[in-house]
């Protein structure tokens, strides 16, 4: 190598070495400024090109029955949205969606003709329709997913669930009243997109983390005994041709409803297609004069208050008293001369009940209906409960203490009577009503239980126990007969009032409420049943229309449940010591008519069928385990075993073939 | 004195070459590690996808559970398809 060459290989080196240098700083720059000078404002829009976030409406909890039926749930649906900038042929879009969707052309045709990029054209529509939509692939027509709120039993305890709109806001019922602990958190999800737009897991969604304190409701409501109840009353108002009417089953022990239900019914899932007439629950927001039904709270509290007892006799003036300037009959226009307390309750005079009445005087009457709880909010945890009307006794006139005495002039609901008649059953305690027993977080955790609130004592058990002796007569022998039960003691009263007429301004012959109020088993009240009846056309009296649908609730839920109660045995067996009847029903049972039997000890069950042997199981209280179908071949222990509480006893059946 | 100059520049060279080499191939590394965690996160993406897909049929599925349990429709098939009737008091035996 020359030193001519060496120089000029030196020189294209270093000219290489500065090309790259001054390239390097150049970079360098270049990134310095990207990333250091402009960071901040690149890294956004660098974001907004690779990120993507929707913030998701909240996730409704879950209303869930005391057995944990699910009452209402949310699910995602598809809703229709239009980005009119990009729609291509709108003749064709908006016919297409119009014979999808069922939504009128002129108002898809409208949508498009928008300016801006977001139209609602159908919200929360059906997958089939998503489906169609879908395969259609119209330009400028999406598909968002919204939570939907979705009443798996339809009509199903509506009054009480209320509904939820569109925008996941309770609109009426438990769903507004605990909107708050069901509604949940605006949940933010954040994803990465690559430039064609196909989504990248982030590892960092630090956005989506949300402080979620959302509940699920456990409700009081049995809906099995909500199925009953709404299926007799929607029977009763086709078969006595009522306009309307209301059920309530309360536990007086807790207050806890367990079942609700008005007529009309409606479809929460479709509540906009329904009037507001038939979504209002009556059972809280509707007031009503109670009639008869008022008449053992009276009673009761001249008991209470000693200046009355079972003997004393009142005259019931022949069916016709005055007072001020109007004259008080008897319903059905009975003529009774004389009665004491409680034949004035079993034949529900009102005359009686107005002398009973008069001996309390106003002031303490009044204090004792207050203490009942009429004329003011039960606090049940449901919206729009009325207080119903109840003047204070200084402005009554001697015509109005008279009338309320038997339940006119004055109005309540029906949660309120049937909380008042709860008091009476529960020893004298008036509790509070409720119909949501406790809430639950996502993990399942009880956040919050609701316990059973005593409000007042009102009247002494002792009272309590009078009264329901006194109603248990009504039912035995006086005007509820109707709602007599084979085999359970029952206390009821029967209730009809005029309904006012506000066009005549006074009370009409023809409008009228029907109601039964009661209890059973009487001797250890576990469920208060009120049955009214709006403007029933065919039976116009409580124990005509009203009473034959507390027994058929009634029966129903003692068939459908197993709730120890106390049965009496039959009256037709009282002289028959030690005799006791099986019904049969088929032809391989036997009628037992055996006063010999010996029903301390295990009986030979073979060749029994199995309805036989669990039938004299159940009634010498052995603990019967099966096995096999047909007849009874084998049993452990053998017969003649004295019976004990912790002796199982096992029987093999055989169809023996 | 000038062949061992030439074979120490050889070694130089040679070593350079080496190092290069080791640069493009922690550099390749580096890349293919990238691609991979960029096709995770794909995967990744369309396994969520598929995720909330299946959780949401769940969820529709429990529901239509709890449509089917409705007492109103078990009590018409009873009815109807079955020819059921409620029993009487007497016939239902309570087992303990």
């Amino acid at each position: 190598m020359t030193a001519k060459s060496g120089k000029w290989l030196r020189f294209r080196v270093v000219s290489i070495l500065l090309f790259f240098l001054v390239l390097y700083v150049a970079l360098v720059s270049r990134a310095f400024q990207l990333q250091v000078v402009s960071g901040e404002t690149l890294g956004k829009l660098a974001d907004r090109q690779h990120k993507a976030s929707l913030t998701l409406y909240p996730e409704r909890r879950f209303i869930f029955d005391r057995n944990g039926q699910k009452l209402a749930a949310t699910i995602m649906a598809d809703s229709v949205y239009v980005d009119p900038s990009n729609v291509e042929d709108r003749t064709k879009v908006s016919s297409n969606l119009s014979s999808i969707l069922g939504v009128k052309r002129q108002k898809i045709t409208g949508a498009l003709s928008n300016q801006g990029s977001f139209r609602w054209i159908a919200r929360q529509i059906s997958p089939v329709r998503t489906e169609r939509i879908r395969t259609l692939k119209l330009k400028g027509v999406h598909l968002v997913q919204e939570p939907r709120r979705f009443y798996p039993h339809r009509e199903l305890a509506c009054h009480l669930l209320g509904f939820a709109g569109l925008d996941s806001t309770g609109l009426d019922g438990l769903e507004s009243k605990y909107d708050e602990y069901l509604k949940g958190v605006p949940k933010k999800v954040v994803w990465g997109r690559d430039a064609r737009g196909r989504k990248i897991y982030l590892s960092d969604d630090s956005g989506s983390a949300v402080d979620d304190r959302s509940c699920s409701l456990f409700l009081t409501i049995d809906s099995k005994i909500q199925y009953i109840v709404e299926s007799q009353l929607k029977k009763a108002i086709e078969d006595t041709g009522a306009k309307g009417g209301t059920v309530i089953v309360m536990d007086p022990g807790t207050g806890e409803v367990l079942a609700m239900a008005n007529e009309p019914l409606f479809n929460p899932n479709e509540f906009s297609i329904y009037p507001a007439d038939a979504r209002r629950n009556r059972a809280v927001t509707d007031c009503f004069d109670p009639g008869s039904v008022f008449k053992p709270f009276v009673a009761a509290a001249a008991l209470e208050e000693g200046l009355v007892t079972e003997t004393d006799i009142f005259d019931c003036e022949n069916g016709s008293y005055t007072v001020g300037n109007r004259v008080i009959h008897d319903a059905q226009n009975e003529k009774f001369q004389e009665l004491n307390l409680p034949d004035i309750i079993k034949h529900s005079s009102n005359i009686g009940s107005v002398k009973i009445a008069e001996k309390l005087g106003k002031e303490k009457f009044y204090h004792y209906i207050t203490m009942f709880g009429f004329g003011s909010k039960t606090g049940i945890d449901l919206p729009g409960e009325s207080r119903g009307i109840l003047r204070n006794s200084k402005d009554w006139t001697d015509v109005d203490f008279a009338t309320i005495a038997f339940g006119q002039g004055v109005s309540v609901t029906a949660i309120q009577l049937v909380t008042a008649m709860s008091a009476i059953a529960n020893d004298g305690v008036l509790m509070k009503p409720h119909v949501v027993r406790c809430m639950v977080d996502k993990k399942g955790s009880v956040v919050k239980e609701i316990e059973p609130v005593a409000v007042r004592r009102v009247i002494s058990p002792e009272t309590s126990h009078r009264i329901t002796s006194i109603l248990t007569d009504v039912v035995e022998e006086g005007t509820g007969g109707n709602a007599r039960i084979v085999n359970l003691s029952v206390a009821g009263k029967t209730g009809t009032s005029q309904k006012f007429d506000f066009d005549l301004g006074r009370y009409s012959a023809k409008k009228v409420e029907a109601s039964f109020i009661g209890f059973f088993p009487a001797e250890d009240p576990q469920m208060v049943i009120l049955v009214m009846l709006d403007e029933p056309k065919i039976h116009r009296w409580g124990g005509a229309a009203a009473a034959p649908v507390f027994k058929e609730v009634s029966e129903q839920i003692l068939r459908c449940f197993n709730n120890s109660m106390e049965l009496r045995e039959v009256a037709a067996n009282e002289n028959n010591e030690g005799v006791r009847i099986i019904q049969a029903s088929t032809d391989r049972e036997t009628i037992y008519h055996d006063t010999k039997v010996d029903e301390s000890i295990i009986p030979d069950f073979e060749g029994m069928s199995m309805r036989e042997v669990l039938k004299i199981s159940q009634n010498r209280g052995i603990d019967i385990r099966i096995a096999g179908s047909g007849w009874a071949v084998s049993q452990n222990p053998a017969p003649g075993v004295r019976i004990e509480e912790n002796l199982p006893c096992y029987v093999l059946f055989d169809q023996g073939v | 004195m000038l062949a061992a100059n030439k074979k120490k520049e050889g070694l130089k060279l040679f070593r350079l070459i080496v190092i290069a080499l080791m640069f493009m191939a922690i550099t390749l590394v580096y890349v293919w590690f990238r691609i991979s965690i960029t096709k995770i996160d794909y995967q990744i993406a369309e396994e969520i996808h598929c995720r909330d897909g299946l959780l949401e049929e769940n969820r529709k599925l429990k529901v239509e559970v709890a449509t089917l349990k409705s007492p109103r429709r078990i009590e018409s098939i009873a009815r109807t398809k079955l020819g059921m009737r409620y029993p009487e008091r007497d016939q239902v035996i309570f087992l303990k």
